[in-house]
């Protein structure tokens, strides 16, 4: 079957330095993919190229078998949803407001049944849905940036390191919730510093170094393989 | 006295209400202050002017042109002046230069089409003042005054409850995220940029109603910064409070001080207010960037 989304040859620059070189990655529908990498590997642009904010130096992105648009707001669109590093959520607009610009390219009772359904999820954010998105902890905040982008009707959610300065106990909950996406049949590329956590989860993984893909595997084979020992659990 | 005192002062800053909101609108949303939003006001007043009151029709016709051209002319400064800068990510100092090379390009074609001559809005009112009791208010201050509240109160509901108001909010906030929720960043610009230039157009028609139109009008704008960052800037609330704080300080100093010391007056007490307080009445509003 043809993977859902597929990444070939794909490469990017910020003027002189290249940031990412000759990336191959495929991800099977209904699967959850990550790829792990150090601070700088190109994780982070990686994603921004799929979701459109960077464009790519050479290189091609399919998604579904077709040429993923060029525009962020079209490949949203498409069903190809990014949440960001850091949350992002807009802090000086209420959590309903977040999620319904999340909501943006739909209206009326859709809309509205999108929004209950994340406030169903998530009752805290409906618990707190005037109070400024500013105003929630670093937890809440990640909880609010994956519910605004469920309210995107993804086909594939983008997590851009959705563990990073959170507490281990919140970190589980954010695990969960992600297995509880992909088993709601939503696609996941999760990429991540956290390798122990990410390689367990996901269903197959890519190392990115410098810039390339340098090992691919299920989960459990980069847990068991000494390079990924060595450099990202820690020997 | 000083009853009639305020209402002036409230009419005069309910126009500096409309040259901050649309300044600060662009603010918001590109962080750079627009300097040619003056010469915006001046041009929209002027094409209102010649195609429209000078053949006899109404203020609200005036209006409608006047908005229309502003609007036009803030969409033209957009794609010409900014968003090659934009999509750049260029030092806010290329901004500053295509900013002011608009202002100054729009004054000089005002100036090669009007002269430098001073033109009267012809009076739209048949009664010039209208009495409410003891007071005396002129009919012009007090349309002007209607029509600024209406435009700000529409403003701050498009803002505030609509899918393009909270998109466009949501642009202010963080570019590149709101792109990421399906939003088209650069449409929601020209958004801003319209809506900026038709309060920019009321307000040109509004100036040259109440002092003259002349091809340096624009340079009341100083006002509508004033205003704008007094209220702190990013603000769109507090850019109408400090607006309407300068008007009526503005209208009392007048009145105490006459026409003279009146102006340095009123730049003098907006230094100590931003020594004091300079991140101005709602600074708590404005996101610093990290």
């Amino acid at each position: 079957m043809e993977p859902m989304l597929k990444v070939k040859d794909l490469a990017v620059s910020y003027g002189h330095v290249d940031a990412l070189r000759g990336i191959d990655i495929q991800v099977e529908k209904g699967q959850i993919v990550s790829i792990i990498g150090a601070n700088g590997a190109g994780k982070t642009t990686l994603l921004r190229t799929i979701s459109g904010l960077v464009k790519p130096k050479a290189g091609a992105i399919e998604f579904e078998g077709q040429p993923l648009p060029r525009k962020p707001s079209k490949i949203v669109g498409a069903g190809v949803v990014h949440v960001p590093e850091g949350r992002k959520c807009f802090s000086g607009l209420t959590i309903r407001d977040n999620l319904l610009v999340g909501g943006y390219l739909f209206k009326g009772a859709d809309l509205e049944k999108d929004l209950q359904d994340q406030y169903k999820r998530f009752p805290i954010l409906e618990s707190r849905k005037d109070q400024f998105a500013g105003t929630l902890s670093g937890g809440e905040q990640q909880m609010l940036a994956v519910a605004r982008g469920l309210m995107s009707r993804p086909k594939i959610l983008l997590l851009d390191e959705p563990s990073m300065g959170l507490a281990p106990i919140i970190v589980n909950q954010i695990y969960d919730l992600i297995r509880e996406i992909r088993d709601s049949g939503i696609t996941v590329l999760l990429v991540e510093q956290n390798a122990r956590k990410a390689l367990g989860i996901c269903d197959y993984a890519y190392v990115l170094e410098n810039g390339k893909i340098n090992l691919s595997g299920s989960g459990e084979e980069l847990l068991r393989s000494d390079a990924v020992r060595k450099a990202y659990l820690g020997g | 006295m000083s009853l009639q005192v305020i209402i002036n002062g409230i009419a005069t800053g309910s126009i500096y209400a409309l040259i901050a909101t649309g300044f600060a609108l662009i603010f918001n949303i590109l962080k750079f202050s627009n300097f040619s939003h003056g010469a915006t006001m001046t041009a929209a007043a002027f094409v209102a002017y010649f195609l429209v009151s000078s053949k006899g029709m109404g203020l609200v016709p005036t209006l409608a042109v006047a908005g229309l051209a502003g609007a036009l002319i803030a969409l033209f400064g957009e794609f010409v002046g900014f968003r090659r800068i934009l999509k750049n990510h260029s030092a806010p100092t290329y901004f500053f230069v295509s900013s002011i090379t608009l202002g100054t390009l729009y004054e000089g074609l005002v100036t090669i089409k009007a002269g430098s001559n001073f033109f009267n809005f012809p009076s739209f009112f048949a009664e010039p003042t209208v009495g409410v009791g003891s007071l005396v208010i002129s009919t012009s201050d007090l349309v002007m005054f209607a029509i600024s509240a209406v435009a700000l109160l529409v403003l701050a509901f498009i803002i505030q409850k609509t899918r393009i108001g909270r998109a466009l909010r949501a642009v202010s906030f963080d570019r590149d995220t709101a792109q990421l929720m399906g939003i088209d960043s650069t449409r929601i610009i020209q958004v801003a940029f319209v809506v900026s230039g038709i309060l920019a157009g009321f307000a040109g028609v509004f100036l040259g109603i109440k002092y003259t139109l002349y091809p340096t009008l624009g340079s009341l704008v100083v006002k509508g910064f004033i205003a704008s960052v007094i209220g702190g800037l990013g603000s769109l609330t507090g850019a109408v409070v400090g607006a309407l704080l300068l008007g009526i300080l503005e209208t009392i100093l007048l009145a105490v001080l006459g026409s003279g010391y009146s102006t340095i007056a009123v730049f003098g007490v907006m230094l100590v207010f931003l020594l004091i307080r300079p991140q101005g009445i709602a600074g708590s509003n404005v996101q610093e960037k990290a």
